[in-house]
């Protein structure tokens, strides 16, 4: 009870924080309390927001950022998961042998093998995703692995001593009795995941969050380069409370047997 | 087979549940930096019969392999060599005719606590309907009832053990194995779980194999008491607790009772002199060997 309490008002300290922030910078730059060529008041902000948002050029850079961390995240859960499953649950031996070379693979710069993406994929969306999926696979494959190898053995042991098979043991023991740390791996991957695309997006794009905040730096229209950024933090905000939803909605236990 | 006398006065032939016969293992093991692997010896010769219905105790220093052949009756350890019997058949792996209960209670910590007492009967393939109403009949049993969608970490540890046991019950096995499973709760916990499993040896027949450090614990449950060397572990002697059932906690306070304690006690405390060796230094580094197979 206690501990909710402080929660609860950590969570009304911040948020009184953040709209003091605001107030403040939006009541600074009205009175031109400070030299708002570098930085615009946040009224300024707001009305070339409003613009973007009207022409659809905002909505449109976010859907496209969205759609490329999603598929590439997703691609990236759906390859690295069960991979992971596999070398650590069935063959440790095997992933032992075969991990140094994994993790060689994912200290490869990705941005190094944009071309080899753009080689494989096109130089449409595919490459970018590509991009994306490459530098999260390894760190989902290798948070499974070590979820699965840290699988109290008393636990599979218990459900073998009723006669459960291997594919019980797989889809009723392993597969739940390492959800939390394949959880923090997917999380961690999803802020990578965040960076990677947005320069990513520097780089080849004409389009996304990452186009948005570096055209706008390079055709000197600080507004909308602020924009970019505030919508940069509301994506990044919005993306992992998403995925923390997700995690409480799946694992409503503690890890204590 | 043994002969039992029964109420009346009738010798009545009581076949024997588990045969144990001339059982050896040996761990894989790695000696310390730059030395040969050699296996380590943690049973030697060992050979034991418990009867069908009976309860009987494994004392023995620590090390001695107690866990070892609990887990090998359970089929989750593999001898080196010998036999084991349970029922008629040679045992080979784990099975639905055994279950085990571990000191560490390892309740699955995602399921609720029926679903945890279910799990057995969805490996038996018992329908949804059927398997709720077994779950709750037994979590009635352990006196948990009113806690079935409660989960394993809002439990205390005397209760998690009491649904471990209700778990290894409900899948109806005829042996259940017990390590050490109360060592981790405090006395007078301990003191009222004991009875309440006696009450439950009694209602469901089973035949049970407790290992326990504890020489009060092993007397006043059994039937017998299988007293250990220290390792490489072989059966030393095997104790008959003649004592009256039902049994009840101020048994402990008796002479008879005091009897069978020191008897236990006094087997416990004739070291063998590769005991006294093996206590004074002991440079083995035991590792687990990746299994290829974990899951
Ligand atoms: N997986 C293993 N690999 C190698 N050696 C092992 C392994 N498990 C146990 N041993 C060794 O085998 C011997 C018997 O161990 P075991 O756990 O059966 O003893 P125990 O009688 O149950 O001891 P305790 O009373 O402390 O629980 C010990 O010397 C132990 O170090
Ligand atoms: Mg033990």
């Amino acid at each position: 009870m206690e501990e909710n309490n402080g929660k609860l008002r950590n969570k009304i300290i911040s948020i009184v924080a953040i709209v003091f922030f605001f107030v403040a910078w939006f009541i600074a730059g009205e009175l031109e309390l400070y030299d708002t060529q570098f930085v615009p008041g946040l009224g300024t902000v707001f009305a070339e927001a409003w613009h973007l948002i009207q022409n659809g050029v905002l909505l449109e850079c976010i859907s496209i950022s969205v759609f490329r961390i999603v598929v590439g995240l997703s691609f990236s859960i759906v390859v690295g998961i069960p991979l992971g499953y596999l070398l650590g649950g069935f063959s440790p031996k095997f992933a032992a042998f075969i991990k140094p070379l994994l993790k060689n693979l994912s200290l490869v710069n990705c941005f190094t093998l944009i071309p080899v993406f753009i080689l494989l994929f096109g130089i449409g969306e595919g490459s970018k995703m590509g991009i994306i999926f490459w530098v999260l696979v390894f760190p989902v494959m290798f948070a499974t692995i070590q979820g699965v190898e840290q699988i109290d053995p008393a636990i599979i042991n218990a459900a073998r001593s009723m006669g459960a098979g291997k594919i019980k043991i797989f889809f009723d023991i392993a597969l739940p009795a390492a959800a939390t740390p394949v959880f923090a791996g997917v999380k961690s991957a999803a802020s990578l995941g965040f960076l990677v695309l947005l320069s990513a997006e520097t780089v080849g794009a004409k389009s996304g969050l990452g186009w948005l905040v570096f055209n706008s730096h390079a055709n000197y229209n600080v507004p909308r380069l602020f924009v970019g950024i505030l919508a940069v933090a509301l994506f990044g905000f919005v993306f992992t409370a998403v995925i923390e939803l997700a995690q409480k909605r799946i694992i409503v236990w503690k890890e204590e047997s | 087979m043994g002969n039992v006398v029964t109420l009346n006065g009738e010798t009545a032939q009581v076949r024997d549940e588990i045969v144990v016969k001339d059982l050896n293992l040996f761990y894989k093991t790695r000696r310390k930096k730059g030395k040969d692997a050699e296996p380590h010896e943690a049973l030697r010769d060992v050979n034991l019969a418990v009867k069908e219905g009976e309860f009987l105790s494994v004392v023995g220093p620590s090390g001695c392999g107690k866990s070892t052949l609990l887990y090998i009756l359970a089929g989750l350890n593999k001898k080196t060599s010998g036999e084991v019997i349970i029922g008629d058949k040679q045992v080979n792996g784990p099975s639905q005719d055994r279950g085990i209960i571990m000191q560490a209670y390892a309740l699955f910590p995602w399921r609720s606590i029926i679903k945890n007492v279910e799990f057995g009967l969805e490996v038996k393939g018992t329908p949804r309907k059927q398997r709720r109403e077994i779950a709750q009949s037994f979590i009635d049993l352990v006196g948990l009832s009113g806690y079935e969608n409660k989960y394993p970490y809002e439990l205390s540890g005397g209760m998690k053990q009491r649904i471990a046991i209700a778990r290894a019950l409900a899948y109806d096995p005829d042996v259940l194995l017990m390590d050490e499973p109360f060592a981790a709760v405090d006395e007078q916990t301990r003191s009222f779980l004991h009875e309440e499993l006696l009450n439950i040896w009694e209602k469901t027949h089973k035949t049970i194999v407790f290992v326990t450090h504890s020489i009060d614990e092993a007397v006043f449950l059994s039937d017998r008491v299988a007293v250990m060397t220290p390792g490489p572990g072989t059966i030393k002697e095997i104790v008959d607790i003649n004592l009256p059932r039902p049994r009840h906690a101020d048994l402990k306070t008796t002479e008879e009772f005091g009897h069978f304690r020191t008897k236990v006690w006094q087997l416990l405390q004739s070291k063998t002199d590769r005991a006294v060796a093996i206590e004074a230094g002991n440079n083995r580094e035991i590792v687990n060997e990746p299994q290829d197979m974990v899951i």
